[in-house]
């Protein structure tokens, strides 16, 4: 059977800032270049597109949790549970789409490893990292999850190596990494070695300042 | 609102090993963990052939008007670029009012001497020393012709200029001259002392327990002293690709109070001398401290002789007068070690000393030491 590219009214544009070229670069979309009729869609947009849906979805899932943090009442806390598990399964249905429309979009694999995370499947979040590693060996994002991955495995010197891959890449999601070992370590008291060691790495984090901390340091 | 997602070019590098590679025009970097790449000009654009002519010349003793001295005969490589006197001497023999500072890492320096804010690009800075009269310097004032003659009767300068300059028709200019010589100087990248392989190697063996006592009271809040040397330099305001620009900070660290109205020696008064700022009076830029072990005497006009002398005039806040220097920054407030606090302080700032960066074999000269060396 023939595969017939939809036709798709492209509703999103107009709202949108910006949307993706199909050759992969930044390309900024006005009211004036946005276009306002039907129009076909590369693969590549529709990637875009499904991506865009899929962090709707896990963003959903984010206000989901915060919600269900502040909530005391246990049957209340329940039906947030679900409607999280529901958002995170949503939002990973879109970024496989994402994936089958442009399988080089290494954020959407990422992301997919990130919702995959939250549902409890460690092994096959850590397939879908891997893959946007491959792609894209320097994606920050994909490396502090991956870690945060293996800390949900036990695979404490891979996360370690990973923080100090952000760290010396003087990247922002260094510290949130950090900030996961730290709340692993406290849940895990038993791996006394890897306990010091998040201590003696927050304290050089403190101590040393990143490249944007220097930005807006006393001198 | 939906979510918008753009895609970019690749994301920040995140740095998988020790040093990376980061493109800059004709120019690789092989910078150490945790260096941002540097900023350079854009008029000055790094290659290959440029950095090697301005090794050459940086070391060249043709370079001064009487052939005596070069860059590297106050910038002695293996003394981390100083020259381990209290005050630079020129080639006619007149003293400098100030010490040659280091140049480890001059790179990511916002402004580049001890108390002139004006002074920003390396490429300008060259001038000072090339043709300063008050004092002489390299004493290349009057001798230009003198000293680019001896250049093109060169057996290597022609074409090296050609190569580093390929689209000019002129190319041995000392505009030229000083383009290479900065491009080298930017090159001056040291971060493999030990201090760097424990924060950003991981490399638990590095620091010693006293380095490491030693480590959390230079960044405590008792002694300060991170909050002047700040940063991967550990020295004042720095530039780096992808930064925004910094403030130039110059400080008072209460080491004279001449007048006891706030005034430093008339030689050397501080920032105030290009800013005119009352505040500026006796403030002057602070030093790297990387490889500090190897650059005494200390302050910018050495008055200071050991690393034990430097921790009691800072634990002291001031010297003397200059204790109550009314510029006096409250930085310099004074504190109090206890017991082999400062033999730790010292262990640290040893751990700064890079031996791979002064020891590294493209700082020997390529000339006869005999002849045209520094």
């Amino acid at each position: 059977m023939q595969w017939i590219r939809p036709m798709v009214v492209v509703w999103v544009a107009i709202s949108l800032t910006g949307v993706v070229d199909a050759g992969g670069g930044a390309k900024k979309m006005t009211e004036e270049t946005a276009p306002t009729e039907t129009a076909t869609l590369t693969p590549e947009q529709e990637a875009v597109q499904s991506y865009n849906m899929g962090i709707a979805s896990r963003n959903k899932a984010w206000k989901l949790e915060k919600k269900r943090a502040e909530s005391s009442d246990q049957a209340a806390q329940e039906k947030l549970g679900k409607k999280i598990g529901k958002s995170y399964r949503s939002a990973a249905a879109s970024f496989e789409r994402a994936i089958r429309s442009n399988p080089m979009m290494f954020e959407a694999h990422s992301d997919l490893g990130y919702c995959l995370r939250k549902q409890g499947d460690f092994e096959a979040a850590l397939a879908a990292y891997d893959r946007a590693l491959e792609i894209q060996p320097k994606y920050p994002e994909a490396i502090e999850y991956r870690a945060e991955a293996y800390l949900g495995l036990n695979r404490l010197d891979e996360a370690k190596q990973a923080y100090m891959t952000l760290f010396k890449g003087q990247s922002d999601q260094a510290s949130a990494l950090l900030e996961a070992m730290q709340h692993w370590a406290d849940e895990n008291g038993e791996d006394e070695a890897f306990s010091a060691w998040v201590v003696e790495r927050t304290e050089i984090a403190g101590q040393t300042k990143s490249v944007s901390q220097l930005r807006d340091a006393d001198w | 609102m939906p979510i918008v997602f753009v895609a970019t070019e690749p994301p920040a590098a995140a740095g998988g090993t020790n040093h990376r590679q980061v493109r800059a025009e004709a120019w690789e970097w092989d910078l150490p963990a945790g260096f941002p790449a540097p900023y350079n000009p854009p008029d000055n654009p790094l290659s290959v052939e440029k950095i090697e002519l301005g090794r050459y010349l940086f070391l060249d003793r043709r370079l001064s008007g009487n052939a005596t001295q070069s860059c590297a005969s106050c910038h002695k490589p293996e003394l981390a670029f100083t020259d381990g006197l209290a005050y630079a001497v020129g080639s006619t023999g007149e003293p400098h009012p100030r010490s040659a500072m280091s140049l480890a890492n001059v790179a990511y320096n916002s402004t580049l001497t001890w108390q002139d804010p004006t002074l920003t690009r390396l490429e300008d800075q060259a001038l000072v020393p090339m043709f300063n009269t008050h004092p002489v310097e390299l004493g290349l004032a009057g001798n230009e012709d003198k000293v680019l003659a001896r250049l093109s009767a060169d057996a290597v300068y022609p074409a090296m200029f050609q190569a580093a300059f390929p689209s000019d028709k002129q190319p041995m200019t000392i505009d030229n001259i000083t383009r290479a010589i900065a491009s080298f100087e930017r090159t001056l990248i040291s971060g493999n002392a030990p201090y760097f392989r424990w924060v950003y190697g991981d490399d638990r063996s590095a620091l010693g327990p006293a380095a490491r006592r030693g480590m959390d009271l230079f960044f405590s809040e008792r002694t300060k002293c991170s909050t002047c040397h700040v940063g991967f330099t550990f020295s004042g305001p720095i530039r780096a690709r992808g930064l925004s620009d910094i403030e130039p900070t110059f400080h008072n660290t209460g080491l004279y109070n001449v007048d006891e109205l706030g005034s430093y020696p008339p030689e050397s008064p501080g920032a105030i001398e290009k800013t005119g700022r009352e505040a500026d009076r006796g403030a002057f830029r602070a030093p790297t401290l990387l490889n500090i072990e190897l650059t005494a005497p200390y302050m910018h006009d050495g008055s200071i002789a050991s690393l034990p002398d430097v921790i009691d005039f800072y634990a002291a806040g001031g010297r003397g007068r200059g204790r109550t220097n009314p510029n006096k920054s409250e930085r310099i407030a004074g504190f109090t070690l206890a017991h082999g606090e400062k033999e730790d302080l010292i262990a640290f700032l040893e751990s700064l000393t890079d031996r791979a960066f002064v020891d590294d074999p493209r700082f020997v000269s390529p000339f006869d030491a005999e002849s045209t060396g520094h």
